[in-house]
């Protein structure tokens, strides 16, 4: 009976050691959160919604597709900061998809100390990646020690140790790289003057960092901030920041016409999309529904000002 | 009897059964790569083990003697781990350790470039007490309050937040080392200052109608009848892309001086200018002497770069618990340009150590930050050049016999601050510091928690947790006034 034992004994252990061994690949999978949402039209859930939007923003589809799910202005997309783990962990990666690189640290940094585990290991990650980007060697090379010890990191954590005191490897990394560049040359106090002025120097330090524009605008358009949003296009449009504007935005500029008459065409808005404008125009007036634009800024504002 | 007892320990600290013979050192012999670094430090007597580990994977042994005792320790997994008995019997006050590396080369151990670790006559006090926290932004979960036996690796809670409702503690203080004579605050859940003394616990409630803020910054006077603190209004904001991360900065602050016995606090019409931020009082050893910071106020928080405190002085009257008319300054920084925090007094009264930095009153989140000293006998100003690291140096204290400082320094990843000791002597010259040392070497490099406000005590604090949680919860708390 005991020689029998021992070989299931082994065995059991030996898948024990593989379960235990087995690395992590990454939790955050945008396409996946894409086509698992479930939009009622009803009842939102803003850490939800904001992981979607940041899945959106993650796969480039963020200022098109933004009003294809029902929002529910800037909570929805950067949710308010709870002092929770689970609002620390989600606005790390919000603020690291918006090339906010300060802020995408504090809130790993927080989300971590909030854990009860003794490590966060997708924030000590977080930790590690924003260190590199500010050259923070002995500090990231730390957080690289502390996430080897965590089962099922080792791999995720040693496939850093190649930036340490290599900032050229760093310049050129695809992830670490493009964030960097956003790090403004001059130092500014976070989120003292508002999120917004934060994004525009990100926008205006590495233009072609997308991501930084698409989430600026559309936490305007989510607040229905439009003062804001055409000084937002005024300053961008046309550069290497916003060579064309996406869906949401040339909608948005539609809209702005009615005060700037012609202002979509300078905005390179098609008449297709203006077009589109004018029919729902003349269906709210003619008392028609326009849920056939329930996917549009237009219908958004609408829905907002009925609320 | 005993150098054959001595002789059968060593040898049995070695795996093997022979003694492994070491070969050079070669006139060109290499130093070791040691952590911490322990070359050429002095180190009191009484501290304990100075483990250290290769920070290359080698087969490697090392040899330390003193005064004919040898030790041979053998690496394990890079570490050697000294046993303290042989430690004491190296530690010889008024000595020099020598110590070799052998690296295992081709069958045999090579010499590296030997060191030596020198041994004080100064002897050290035997706890440190400090917080441990994380270097965080605004939140927190477990915290509390540490004291360390120096002579040991003994590390024992003297408070912590799981007792308390994961509330925030802080700003513990001793009077004069005395581990029976101490104070903290807790912040948000059961709010209030503690004051344990005489053996028994009480509660505070310190925000008068006519100060700014509960009480804040403490400092004991040696009489035990009067503690300094600071009242802040305090702040703080985070950078975008400065290395420091953190901006902590006050939009006012004054000094007041609290009455142990009576419950109240009184100030000067100097402590509490409205055109000036006040902070950071201490007492001088005689107890006659108040030094506190002092900072023009300027419009904050845009004017944070301007705020450069310079380190003042008043006469205080522990006998009728009253203050000079007169402010010196010791530190101008208006002349200097810089900015001085945390004035402390050595207990002989010769030296006043603080921390520099260039603007503002939160050293620690400061890259640029260095400990000070000036000899009040002469004026003579320290630059404690052999004393300060690359990063942060900042929060300090004094042993009781002025002869030894440990502070809080991020010298070794930039953001987790370590403890480090360092010898003062009796003309002011400081000797090459080394890390507080622990049992476990890899524990200052993974341990993810701050070493903060570390304070020298003379033993270990004994008061109940259970006791003081209790009062924390239970207790209403006593209302402090103004006088």
């Amino acid at each position: 009976m005991i020689k029998h034992c021992i070989p299931i004994l082994c065995f059991f252990c030996l898948g024990l050691i593989i379960a235990c061994e087995r690395e992590v690949s990454s939790s955050f999978q945008p396409e996946e959160i894409i086509a698992s949402y479930t939009d009622d039209g009803q009842t939102v859930d803003c850490l939800k919604l904001s992981r979607l939007n940041l899945a959106l923003a993650e796969t480039g589809q963020l200022a098109d597709k933004v009003f294809n799910y029902t929002q529910v202005g800037s909570d929805g997309i950067l949710v308010p900061w709870n002092l929770t783990m689970e609002a620390g962990e989600i606005l790390s990666d919000i603020y690291w998809s918006m090339g906010h690189v300060a802020f995408a640290q504090r809130m790993a940094f927080e989300a971590n100390v909030l854990d009860e585990r003794d490590v966060n290991p997708e924030m000590v990650k977080r930790l590690i990646e924003t260190n590199l980007v500010y050259g923070a060697h002995p500090v990231a090379q730390k957080y690289i020690a502390v996430l080897e010890k965590e089962r099922g990191w080792k791999k995720v954590a040693q496939s850093y140790r190649r930036f340490i005191n290599d900032d050229a490897a760093i310049d050129s990394d695809p992830i670490l790289g493009p964030k960097r560049r956003c790090v403004p040359e001059s130092d500014f106090i976070s989120q003292v003057r508002g999120i917004d002025k934060d994004l525009k120097d990100i926008i205006r330090t590495n233009p072609k960092y997308h991501n930084a524009v698409e989430y600026l605008g559309v936490l305007y358009l989510l607040d229905c901030e439009m003062d804001k949003f055409k000084e937002m296009l005024d300053e961008f449009y046309g550069t290497e920041a916003l060579p064309e504007l996406p869906l949401s935005f040339a909608e948005a500029a539609c809209m702005l016409s009615e005060i700037d008459r012609g202002y979509w065409k300078t905005m390179g808005v098609s008449s297709e999309i203006f077009k589109k404008y004018n029919d729902f125009k003349s269906r709210l007036e003619n008392g028609l529904t326009p849920d056939k634009y329930k996917n549009t800024f237009w219908y958004y504002i609408m829905r907002v000002n009925n609320q | 009897m005993r150098k054959v007892a001595t002789l059968f320990s060593i040898m049995a600290l070695i795996a093997a059964s022979c003694v492994p013979k070491v070969e050079g050192p070669a006139p060109d012999a290499a130093e070791a790569a040691i952590f911490p670094d322990y070359k050429a430090v002095t180190v009191p007597p009484n501290i304990a083990p100075l483990n250290f580990s290769l920070e290359e994977d080698a087969n490697a042994v090392a040899i330390l003697e003193n005064d004919g005792k040898k030790l041979i320790l053998k690496a394990k997994k890079g570490e050697f781990r000294i046993p303290e008995d042989n430690w004491r019997e190296l530690a010889i006050a008024g000595s020099e350790i020598s110590v070799t590396v052998g690296i295992k080369e081709g069958g045999k151990y090579v010499s590296r470039k030997p060191f030596q670790i020198l041994v004080s006559e100064d002897k050290i006090d035997s706890y440190v007490a400090y917080r441990l926290i994380d270097p965080g932004y605004e939140t927190w979960n477990q915290l509390g309050l540490y004291q360390r036996c120096l002579e040991n690796f003994t590390e024992t809670p003297v408070m912590t937040n799981e007792k308390t409702g994961s509330n925030c503690m802080n700003c513990h203080s001793f009077n004069g080392r005395d581990p029976g004579t101490m104070m903290f605050h807790m912040r948000a859940t059961n709010g209030g200052t503690y004051v344990w003394k005489d053996g028994s616990i009480e509660k505070l409630n310190t925000k008068t109608p006519q100060t700014i803020s509960a009480l804040v910054y403490p400092y004991w006077h040696p009489s035990g009848k009067y503690i300094a603190f600071s009242v802040n209004d305090i702040a703080q904001f985070f950078h975008s892309t400065n290395p420091n991360r953190i901006e902590v900065y006050d939009y006012k602050s004054d000094v007041v001086v609290y009455d142990v016995d009576n419950h109240q606090v009184y100030s000067s019409p100097m402590l509490m200018d409205t055109t000036r931020m006040e902070t950071f009082p201490s007492f001088s050893p005689d107890g006659k002497t108040l030094y506190f910071c002092s900072t023009r106020q300027p419009d904050m928080p845009q004017g944070y770069k301007d705020v450069r405190y310079s380190v003042c002085s008043m006469p205080f009257n522990p006998d009728t618990f009253s203050f000079g008319d007169k402010v010196d300054t010791i530190y101008n920084a208006v002349k200097t340009g810089m900015d001085a925090t945390f004035p402390r007094v050595s207990p002989d009264g010769r030296f006043l150590l603080f921390a520099e930095t260039a603007y503002g009153c939160f050293a620690i989140w400061h890259k640029d930050s260095e400990l000070r000293m000036i000899d009040l006998k002469d004026g003579t100003f320290h630059t404690l050049d052999e004393v300060n690291g690359p990063d942060a140096d900042s929060y300090h204290s004094w042993s009781g016999n002025s002869r030894w400082i440990i502070w809080a320094s991020r010298r070794l990843d930039g953001l987790y601050s370590r403890l480090f000791i360092a010898h003062i002597d009796e003309n002011g010259n400081a000797s090459k510091p080394f890390l507080m040392p622990q049992k476990d070497m890899r524990h200052d490099r993974m341990l993810m928690k701050s070493y903060n406000v570390p304070e020298f005590i003379s033993g270990p604090v004994r008061f109940d947790r259970d006791e003081m949680a209790d009062v924390a919860k239970n207790d209403p708390g006593i209302d402090v006034t103004f006088k």
